[in-house]
């Protein structure tokens, strides 16, 4: 081990003048375990409508969050974004983009945080997050089976999944689009990444590989 | 040398400081509170991360050898720095190794701890803070002012300013009032901003590699976890060929489930967002990955039973907002990265208590810290202990301790306080006297004082 033993030693030293302190209880645990997804409801979908639009940038109207039935009409919506924004140029996401910029970044998610209009995304190489990043508008997409009530919920389900080794070494929550406020707290966007976040949800699932696939 | 009176002083002396400061920290409060009512299981959420952080350090030495562990078998390295120079030799070593010429560097209260852009700079490294608030202190050459939000104090004119006078901008664009609507406000701060992203960009393609801290380190997997809502953090650790970290060892948390509860109470704690715009998560190196963990005086603090839990700060920056102190004097007149309560509790234990030992009575001790901190130190009780400390040590001077002895002595001693104090109507007669209360009450109305002390009241009341 690179951290020699002398520094650890001097740590355990340091705590054996403290007294011990629990891992907080059982009924937190329990809470811990559940992984719930939610269910993709009116209401469930409302909040996650609300919440996504709250998120825009001041005075973009755009809908945030478009619903489709199956990934045929996740395809059309994209092309329609596409063609409504001046057919500007639609990169997908790829584990082997080189660095370039794009209009619109089409990304697939592995889960939606209803409460926070969260979108979280597996990234398998840093290449793979570009779509996300070097873009003006970012389009998830994403079905009802990966929808998450809140934070928590969603953040037990990914430790299980990287403890399963079933996701990558890199996953970024995405809420909104990039913004500041350094200055005088006035709301900019955007700041580095993307001004805009569209999230198209399908009611039925679909693989990613196949969507990509008909989008090409 | 720096001196917490003449620093405040002097920023007390700026004009419209205190106004920016309260026009910036109450909207930074509004809006955490909006995001904290939406939140009924709060109070037990902030007693559940206070439990896991007092957990984690009385373990700290199981949970600091489980992370390097773990962080090594996922392919990174790691280090361990005793000082802040250790640290910034060994991201120096590291960032050298990648070849590097230009460092895009993300927001990091650590970095800035120990001074590593003189170190990289001294190296021959060209670092570029990427941040936009770091970005303006870089160019102003200072330190940044709040925890969360570096150039709180600053104006839109005066950035703009900075921005001609630094080229990034050419010319001053005509700026609209400060009492403009606030739309046109944003509008003009867009423009400075849209400016900086591209000179920035041309940096995130062009830099050999990124350097970054972490809000959280989780021992079980080796992971980083950053916030942010730029999105300069994920450019700098995704795009550059290498990444390196400067990490507190008291940013350890046990497990990936804990996350739950901290980044539901730190972007809320912060600037009042149920999310950062972007939490990535790194659980092992996207390219290659160095990471520094550093003590720089933290296993001296976790030493000391009654204090340790001050390395449990998540760093948010609510208690800045709220500390009547901070709003009046701004994050410069602390001397150091960390200002408000917790830099007055934690500077100390870093780097003194001479000078730093000054801090812990830079405060009313109205305990609108403690209240607000999402981790639940109590924060008001650590800077009166540190007063107890400082006192017993006599660390305090003389005639402090004698004004105290004579009040106590006095104090005590009823009927002699009685027949020493003077009617009411003689303190209005005498403050126009003495030149310090006459310049006091120049900006006030009269004192109204009562015609009979509480005490004569008293004993009127239960005679009746």
């Amino acid at each position: 081990m690179s951290v020699p033993a002398d520094r650890i030693a001097r740590l355990s030293q340091a705590v054996a003048r403290l007294t011990p302190v629990e891992y907080p209880g059982a009924a937190a645990a329990a809470r811990d375990s559940e992984a719930a997804r939610s269910n993709a409801d009116g209401a469930a979908l409302n909040v996650l409508r609300q919440r996504l639009n709250e998120l825009r940038a001041p005075g973009d109207t755009c809908e945030a969050l478009v619903e489709v039935a199956r990934a045929t009409d996740a395809v059309k919506a994209v092309q329609m974004i596409a063609m409504a924004e001046g057919d500007a140029r639609v990169v997908v996401q790829d584990a082997g983009s080189a660095v370039s910029e794009a209009a619109i970044g089409v990304t697939p998610v592995v889960g939606v945080v209803v409460a926070t209009g969260t979108v979280v995304l597996d990234l398998p190489t840093p290449a793979a997050g570009y779509a996300s990043l070097l873009v003006e508008h970012h389009v998830a997409v994403a079905h009802h089976g990966q929808l998450f009530p809140d934070v928590s919920a969603c953040w037990n389900w990914l430790a299980a999944e990287r403890r399963a080794r079933r996701i990558g070494p890199y996953q970024v929550c995405v809420t909104g689009c990039s913004r500041t406020a350094d200055i005088e707290k006035l709301l900019v966007v955007p700041a580095h990444g993307p001004k805009r976040l569209t999230l198209i949800l399908s009611a039925e699932p679909f693989a990613w590989e196949a969507f990509r696939r008909q989008l090409a | 040398m720096w001196d917490f009176r003449k620093a405040s002083v002097a920023a007390l002396r700026r004009p419209r400081l205190a106004v920016q400061l309260h026009q910036a920290t109450g909207t930074a409060l509004d809006k955490r509170a909006h995001v904290v009512a939406e939140v009924p299981e709060w109070e037990s959420l902030r007693h559940r991360a206070r439990q896991i952080k007092l957990h984690t350090l009385t373990h700290l030495d199981r949970y600091v050898s489980q992370f390097v562990a773990a962080a090594e078998s996922a392919g990174a390295r790691v280090h361990w720095a005793d000082t802040g120079d250790d640290a910034c030799r060994m991201a120096v070593a590291a960032a050298k190794a990648a070849g590097a010429g230009l460092v895009a560097k993300a927001k990091s209260m650590a970095s800035e701890e120990i001074h590593l852009n003189a170190a990289l700079e001294a190296a021959g490294i060209r670092p570029a803070e990427t941040d936009f608030g770091e970005m303006i202190c870089q160019l102003a050459g200072q330190m940044p002012s709040h925890v969360t939000a570096p150039i709180i104090q600053w104006s839109l004119e005066e950035v703009a300013r900075l921005l001609v006078e630094r080229g990034v901008i050419t010319h001053l664009p005509t700026l609209p009032p400060a009492d403009a609507p606030r739309a046109a406000r944003i509008q003009a701060a867009s423009t400075l901003i849209a400016a900086a992203r591209l000179k920035m960009r041309e940096r995130f393609l062009a830099a050999d590699v990124g350097v970054s801290g972490a809000n959280f380190a989780v021992a079980e997997s080796g992971s980083l976890v950053l916030l942010e809502n730029e999105a300069n953090i994920r450019l700098s650790t995704s795009l550059p060929r290498a990444h390196i970290a400067v990490v507190g060892i008291e940013k350890l948390i046990p497990r990936l489930e804990d996350l739950g509860t901290f980044l539901t109470l730190l972007p809320a704690s912060t600037t009042g967002q149920r999310q950062a715009c972007y939490t990535s998560l790194i659980h092992g190196p996207l390219r290659q990955l160095d990471i520094i963990l550093l003590d720089n005086g933290r296993s001296r603090l976790l030493a000391d039973p009654e204090h340790f839990d001050l390395l449990s700060c998540v760093r948010c920056g609510a208690c800045m907002n709220v500390c009547p102190v901070y709003r009046e004097v701004s994050g410069h007149a602390y001397g150091g990265v960390y200002p408000g309560p917790i830099g007055s509790a934690l500077q100390p234990h870093l780097r003194g208590i001479d000078p730093f030992g000054e801090l812990p009575f830079a405060s009313s001790l109205c305990g609108a810290c403690s209240e607000v901190c999402p981790v639940a130190i109590p924060l008001h009780e650590r800077l009166l202990q540190w007063r107890e400390r400082l006192v017993r040590d006599g660390m305090r001077p003389r005639s402090e301790a004698l004004a105290f002895a004579g009040w106590a002595w006095l104090m005590s001693r009823p009927g002699l306080y009685r027949g020493m104090r003077p009617p009411a109507a003689w303190i209005n007669a005498m403050a126009s006297l003495f030149g310090p209360v006459r310049a006091w009450k120049q900006t006030r109305g009269p004192l109204p004082l009562a015609k009979q002390s509480f005490a004569q009241w008293w004993k009127h009341e239960r005679a009746r």
